[in-house]
């Protein structure tokens, strides 16, 4: 009985196909996990990550160090605290992680690009205001928004407004920095800063210009507004040597030694919020920081 | 301490007591002149207390759920009785909390201005513009379409009323007090650049 006739070119070329069309899979497939595993760590790249940063201050022959390897990140939702002895370089970090001042080595970047020069996309509240006291409250905040080309006046008008009123200075717009109490001082340099829209916010103790009682109500006010889901901001770094304010606020709190300083702890906050500053676990973590920077 | 109650002390006798409480700390002290009558005259906003101290001072005493020694507060926020008592004493004013021998507690007015979220100066608005020197400025601004610090300064002397000797220091201090709390309160508005006062 004759055999019938196999094509086997075309059986060939049939199993070649199969074969390529699982090969496809299988690279698509490769691809497919890629994505996905892709997908998950972009939740955990770090908004900001500071990597082996350190900087000296050059006098004449001399070199200075203040800041040794110091490494950090700050991921998305987190508010992180940057706290040392007085005078060991965490203003000095905190500039340079906004781009004003370069480190001697080292690296901070933003979503993983170097930051290299200041960027809208990251913001600074001062310790002292910094407010240009010729201008009123509404042309300090729209200053800040000189630097947006792409925005027209009206529009950086509305934004400096907007952000007056979400800071809960609606009536002040024409009212002058000397005219102000230092919290509502404060407020026009939240305002500034907000009304760029920024990703990152960097504080460098902003409350400590305050009395205790106004700084109590600022704090608050200040954390509800970063923490509201309109708000385009999505980690903050917040400089301070209050440890009571520290445990309030913090997710995360990072403890530089004295100069030249470098790491010693990087602690994750697991207290849950509303933080209750009168409870035992409040009292333990004040306890613990305050051992650290003794 | 002012008698307590959950509303605006008016009588000119703690208006007396409070003048004389702040008189403690120095050119912060209001009078009531050589003109004082007994009659009751209304009551005189502490000078450089600011919004956002009276509004920490009842987040604190809210957030505490009863009441809290006078002492204990002052040394919770490091604060001295020349700060801290004009601080209460606004409060008191402003029908936040009641002061009763050596405690502060918190009235319901005061808790409900605690849990409040934004805006809360606005929730005294109606009694900030019964206490001078909101009171007097409001009078002109209908009067006027706007005034400055000084006609309202100027127009309380001659009730006999002021914060300091000084008729520029006393100026001083009402501009502070109109737009430390009148602002806030949406009682006033007010341009920094012809410093002047109109109605919100």
């Amino acid at each position: 009985m004759k055999q019938p006739e196999v094509d086997i070119s075309k059986q060939e070329i049939e199993f070649s196909q199969t074969t390529e069309v699982w090969k496809a899979l299988e690279i698509e497939t490769a691809k497919r996990q890629e994505i996905t595993a892709r997908g998950q760590s972009d939740l955990e790249i770090p908004i900001i990550s500071v990597e082996h940063v350190s900087l000296d201050y050059r006098k004449e022959k001399e070199q200075l160090p203040v800041l040794v390897d110091v490494s950090l990140t700050a991921y998305k939702n987190e508010f992180v605290t940057i706290t040392g002895p007085s005078g060991c370089g965490k203003s000095s970090l905190l500039r340079i992680i906004a781009g004003l001042s370069k480190p001697t080595s080292g690296v901070v970047k933003f979503k993983e690009q170097p930051v290299t020069k200041p960027t809208t996309q990251i913001a600074m509240i001062f310790q002292n205001f910094v407010l240009l006291p010729w201008r009123t409250a509404l042309e300090n905040v729209m200053f800040g928004l000189s630097s947006r080309q792409d925005l027209t006046e009206e529009e950086k008008k509305n934004r400096a407004l907007k952000a007056l009123d979400d800071t809960g200075l609606s009536g002040f717009e024409n009212v002058y920095p000397g005219e102000l109490s230092g919290g509502m001082k404060q407020r026009v340099g939240v305002a500034r800063a907000l009304a760029l829209e920024p990703e990152v916010l960097l504080m460098d103790e902003p409350f400590s210009s305050l009395d205790n009682l106004t700084a109590e109500h600022l704090r608050k006010e200040i954390y509800s507004l970063l923490i509201n889901p309109t708000s385009p901001i999505q980690t903050v770094l917040m400089v301070s040597h209050n440890v009571e304010e520290i445990v309030e606020l913090s997710d995360k709190v990072v403890v530089l030694s004295a100069r030249p300083a470098h790491v010693v702890a990087d602690l994750k906050l697991d207290l849950p919020r509303p933080r209750n500053k009168k409870s035992q676990e409040f009292f333990q973590w004040v306890d613990k920081l305050y051992s650290l920077l003794a | 301490m002012t008698k307590p109650n959950d509303s605006i002390h008016t009588s000119s006798r703690e208006g007396v007591q409070s003048s004389e409480k702040n008189e403690v700390g120095g050119n912060s002290g209001a009078s009531q002149g050589n003109n004082a009558s007994s009659s009751i005259r209304p009551p005189m906003m502490p000078a450089n207390v600011r919004a956002g101290q009276v509004i920490g001072l009842v987040e604190v005493t809210g957030g505490l759920g009863s009441s809290i020694d006078v002492s204990k507060l002052a040394d919770e926020f490091s604060a001295n009785i020349e700060t801290l008592l004009p601080i209460l004493d606004t409060a008191e004013m402003l029908g936040l909390v009641r002061v009763e021998k050596g405690d502060v507690y918190l009235t319901e007015f005061g808790s409900k201005f605690q849990k409040t979220s934004r805006n809360k100066v606005r929730l005294v608005k109606d009694i900030l513009a019964k206490i001078e020197p909101f009171k007097t400025a409001v009078e002109l601004c209908n009067q006027k379409k706007s005034v400055s610090a000084r006609e309202v300064s100027d127009a309380l002397l001659s009730k006999g009323l002021s914060w300091h000797h000084s008729p520029e220091m006393n100026e001083a201090l009402v501009q502070a007090l109109l737009i430390h709390w009148a602002i806030y309160a949406k009682l006033l508005k007010y341009d920094g650049r012809t410093g002047m006062f109109e109605l919100a």
